[in-house]
C-alpha cells in the first residue's frame, strides 16, 4: 500500500519487571510486547488475534501510550507519540480512542448515560450548554439507542446496550483511530451481530481506522481487512484476512485456524492439536518462542535463532525459519 | 435395569424465582430427554434457563428463592423431586458428576490436588457401609488403606486426563495449575466414580481456543471410554457441531427446538435457531451482512405473552402472544415449538404444515 499510515508501530516493547526477593528488586521482566512493527492504514480494520497472554491487549493499551512503551517508537499522523509530554498527547488523543471489552467494569456507575458520553467533550473543552446536549442527543441516536436513555444509569443497561454507550462515548471526539479491546466477547451471540454490524456501519459512515483486538478469529474474519497473529509479544503472521485463513504459512496460525469450531457438523477438518500450553519461555532462550509447542517438523535454527518478521508475498509477512521467502501456499508444516 | 429407557427425563419443569422485585418465572414447561450415550448440546443465551435445567437433575436448584411449582424430573426412571435429602446425597455421589465454567474457583486453594481428588473419590464411594459396625470390618481395608487406593485411582485418573507425571504434580496446590490443566483435574475428579451422567457447565468458555480444542478432545475420548451420558451446556455453536450428536435449544425458560446435530444445523426449523445460527460470524458472511435478532432477551420478571420470542420473532403470527406453542414434531429425530408447522393452531394460525417450511427456507 502506497498511502500514508494512519498510525505505524516500530520496534515496540513493553516489559514488565518481576519483582522479588529482599527490597523488591528486579529479578527478571516479561516481555508482554516486544520488538513490534506494524502499520495500520487510513480507513482499515486491522486485527489483532491472539490467545491469552500473547500480549494484545497490552499492545493496544501501549499504543495509545496508556501503558507507556519500554522502547520503539509510535508515529501517528506521522508524529512520533513516545517523547510528548503529557498535554500535547492528550491533545492528540482526542484522535485516537478505546472501546474495552468489559462494558459492565469500563461505565462509571455513578453517572448518568448523558454524563458519561459527554465527559470527553468536556475535558477537551469542545463545547458546553445547548450545543454539547445537542452533540450527545446525536451520538447516542447514531449507536441506536435512545434519547430516553440519557438520564438513566449503567446498571439500567444490558451488556450489548452499554457496549453501545461505550462506543458513543468513544466517538464523541471524532477520533480517527479506535483501539478495540475485545468489544464483543462479554456479549451474546444475537447481541454480539448487533454490535459488529454497528461497527461496520460506523467504519463506513464515519471513515473511521480500527484497530481491532479479539481471540475469536471468526469476529476478526468478520471485520477486519488484515490481521495479525501474535504469539507471547511478537507478531508471528501479519496478512490480509484471506490469506490468514485460506493460506496460513505460520504452523501457529494453521493450528489456531483448525481449532477454531464451526458451527458446521460437517465441517470436521484435520485439526492440528497443539501440545502444551501458552508458556512464557526463559528469557535467555535464543530459538523461535513457538518452538517449544510447534507441531512442524523442527530444525536446530528453531531452537538457536529468532526468526524475524519476512515479507514472503506482498503483504504478507510470516516470522518462520520454515517458511522461505517467496513461497505459496503449503505452508511450513512438513518442510524442512 | 432398562437400557432403552432414558437416562434422564425433564417434563413440563416450571420454575419460579422469587425475588424483591416479584417472581421470575424462570423456566416454563421445560422438556428434555436424554437417551443413554446422549451427547446433548444444550444452547441458549445468557438467562435463558439452561444451567437451571441442568442443576434440576441432581436438585441442586437453591430453593428458596427457587420453587419448582411443576414438573417432573426422572433420572432412570426414579423421581428425583420426590426424593429424601439422604437419598438424593447417594444417587448424585454414585451416579452423577458435575463439571463448571470457572475451573479457579471450583479448586479449593489451600489443598493440594491429591487431598482434593482423594476425598473426591472416597466420598463417591459412599457412606461407611452397616459392614463396617460388625465383625466383618476387620477384613475391610482400613481408612489408611482405603486412601492409599484412591489415591492411586486419583493418579490414573490423572493420566488419563493428560496430566503429565501425575505422581509428581498430583502433589501441587491448583495456583500451580494453568486453566487448562485445571480443568483436566476437574475432569479427572468428575469421571473418577464413574457415573453415568455428566453435567458439563460452558466447560471450555473461559480457556484458549487451542486449549479449548484439546479439552474437547479429552472429552469425546472420555465419553467413549467410561460411556457416559452427557448434557452439555455452553452458548458457542462451534463447540456444540464439533462434539454432540444431539441439540436442544432454549429461550427465555423453555426448550424451544431440539433434534440431532445434523438437522438443527442444517434445517433449523425456529425462528430463534435460525437467527441464532445467522447471527454467527462464519466464513460465508462478508462485512455488513451479518443479521443479528432485533431486540434483547425478555426479562423473566415481565416476559412476553404466549410464545416467548414473538416479539423479536420475524414470522410472528397472531397466534404467537396467545399461548405457548406446543411441541410438533417435525421428522423423526426432531420437534419445534413454533406455530409456523401447526397445521391449524388455535384461531389466527393460518398456515399450512406443508407452507411454512418453504416460507422459513426463503429467509434463511
Amino acid at each position: 500500500m502506497s498511502r500514508q499510515p494512519l498510525l505505524e508501530v516500530h520496534r515496540l516493547r513493553k516489559y514488565y519487571p518481576i519483582r522479588g526477593g529482599l527490597f523488591r528488586r528486579t529479578i527478571g521482566q516479561i516481555r508482554a510486547v516486544d520488538d513490534v512493527s506494524f502499520a495500520v492504514y487510513p480507513g482499515e480494520a486491522l486485527g489483532l488475534v491472539g490467545e491469552s497472554g500473547s500480549g494484545k491487549t497490552t499492545l493496544g493499551k501501549t499504543v495509545l501510550r496508556l501503558q507507556e512503551p519500554t522502547g520503539g517508537r509510535i508515529l501517528f499522523q506521522g508524529e512520533d507519540l513516545t517523547g510528548l509530554p503529557a498535554d500535547e498527547l492528550q491533545r492528540r488523543r482526542a484522535h485516537m480512542q478505546m472501546v474495552f471489552q468489559n462494558p459492565y467494569s469500563s461505565l462509571n456507575p455513578r453517572m448518568k448515560v448523558k454524563e458519561i458520553v459527554a465527559e470527553p467533550l468536556v475535558i477537551h473543552g469542545r463545547s458546553k450548554g445547548r450545543p454539547l446536549f445537542e452533540r450527545v442527543r446525536e451520538l447516542i441516536r447514531r449507536v441506536g439507542l435512545d434519547e430516553a436513555h440519557l438520564y438513566r444509569y449503567p446498571h439500567e443497561f444490558s451488556g450489548g446496550q452499554r457496549q453501545r454507550i461505550g462506543i458513543a462515548r468513544a466517538l464523541a471526539l471524532e477520533p480517527r483511530l479506535l483501539v478495540l479491546d475485545e468489544p464483543t466477547s462479554a456479549l451474546d451471540v444475537s447481541v454480539q451481530a448487533q454490535i459488529l454490524n454497528l461497527l461496520v456501519d460506523l467504519q463506513e459512515e464515519l471513515g473511521l481506522t480500527y484497530l481491532f483486538i479479539s481471540h475469536d478469529l471468526g469476529v476478526i474474519r468478520y471485520i477486519c481487512d488484515r490481521v495479525a497473529l501474535m504469539y507471547l509479544g511478537r507478531i508471528v503472521e501479519l496478512a490480509p484476512v484471506e490469506t490468514i485463513f485460506e493460506r496460513p504459512l505460520h504452523p501457529y496460525t494453521q493450528a489456531l485456524r483448525s481449532a477454531m469450531p464451526e458451527p458446521d457438523p460437517d465441517a470436521q477438518e484435520e485439526e492440528i492439536l497443539l501440545e502444551g500450553e501458552v508458556d512464557v519461555v526463559d528469557p535467555g532462550f535464543p530459538g523461535c518462542r513457538f518452538a517449544p509447542r510447534c507441531p512442524a517438523a523442527q530444525i536446530d535454527r528453531c531452537q538457536a535463532e529468532e526468526p524475524p518478521l519476512q515479507e514472503v508475498a506482498p503483504g504478507h509477512w510470516v516470522a518462520c525459519h520454515l517458511v522461505e521467502s517467496g513461497e505459496e501456499g503449503g505452508g511450513g508444516r512438513g518442510k524442512g | 435395569m432398562d437400557r432403552s429407557a432414558p437416562l434422564v427425563a425433564i417434563r413440563d419443569l416450571r420454575l419460579n424465582f422469587h425475588t424483591f422485585e416479584g417472581v421470575a418465572r424462570t423456566l416454563v414447561g421445560v422438556d428434555l430427554t436424554l437417551r443413554r450415550g446422549d451427547v446433548l448440546g444444550l444452547v441458549g443465551e445468557t438467562g435463558c434457563g439452561k444451567t437451571m435445567t441442568a442443576l434440576s437433575i441432581p436438585r441442586l436448584i437453591p430453593c428458596p428463592p427457587g420453587e419448582i411449582v411443576a414438573g417432573q424430573v426422572l433420572f432412570d426412571g426414579q423421581d428425583v423431586l420426590a426424593k429424601s435429602e439422604a437419598e438424593m446425597q447417594e444417587l448424585r455421589a454414585r451416579r452423577m458428576a458435575l463439571i463448571f465454567q470457572d475451573p479457579t474457583t471450583n479448586l479449593n486453594p489451600v489443598f493440594t490436588i491429591e487431598e482434593q481428588m482423594v476425598d473426591a473419590i472416597l466420598s463417591k464411594q459412599g457412606i461407611r457401609s452397616l459392614w463396617s459396625y460388625t465383625p466383618v470390618a476387620r477384613l475391610l481395608p482400613t481408612p489408611r488403606e482405603q486412601r492409599r487406593q484412591a489415591r492411586q485411582v486419583a493418579v490414573e485418573m490423572l493420566r488419563r486426563v493428560g496430566i503429565p507425571q501425575p505422581e509428581r504434580r498430583i502433589h501441587s496446590y491448583p495456583h500451580e495449575f494453568s486453566g487448562g490443566m485445571k480443568q483436566r483435574v476437574l475432569i479427572a475428579m468428575a469421571v473418577a466414580g464413574r457415573p453415568d451422567l455428566l453435567i458439563a457447565d460452558e466447560p471450555t468458555t473461559a480457556l484458549d481456543v487451542s486449549i479449548q480444542a484439546q479439552i474437547l478432545r479429552l472429552f469425546k475420548r472420555l465419553v467413549q471410554e467410561f460411556h457416559l451420558t452427557v448434557l452439555l451446556i455452553t452458548h458457542n455453536l462451534g463447540v456444540v457441531a464439533r462434539t454432540c450428536n444431539r441439540v436442544a435449544v432454549m429461550y427465555a425458560g423453555r426448550v424451544v427446538e431440539e433434534g440431532d446435530v445434523r438437522s438443527i444445523f442444517k434445517n433449523p426449523q425456529h425462528p430463534y435457531t435460525q437467527g441464532l445460527l445467522r447471527a454467527l460470524p462464519t466464513r460465508e458472511h462478508r462485512k455488513g451482512e451479518l443479521e443479528g435478532i432485533p431486540g434483547s432477551i425478555p426479562s423473566p420478571l415481565a416476559p412476553p405473552s404466549g410464545c416467548r420470542f414473538h416479539p423479536r420473532c420475524p414470522h410472528a403470527l397472531a397466534v404467537c402472544p396467545e399461548e405457548p406453542p406446543p411441541m410438533l414434531p417435525m421428522g423423526p429425530n426432531h420437534r419445534v415449538a413454533c406455530y409456523l408447522y401447526a397445521d391449524h393452531g388455535p384461531a389466527g394460525a393460518g398456515e399450512d404444515l406443508d407452507d411454512a417450511p418453504a416460507l422459513l427456507g426463503d429467509a434463511s
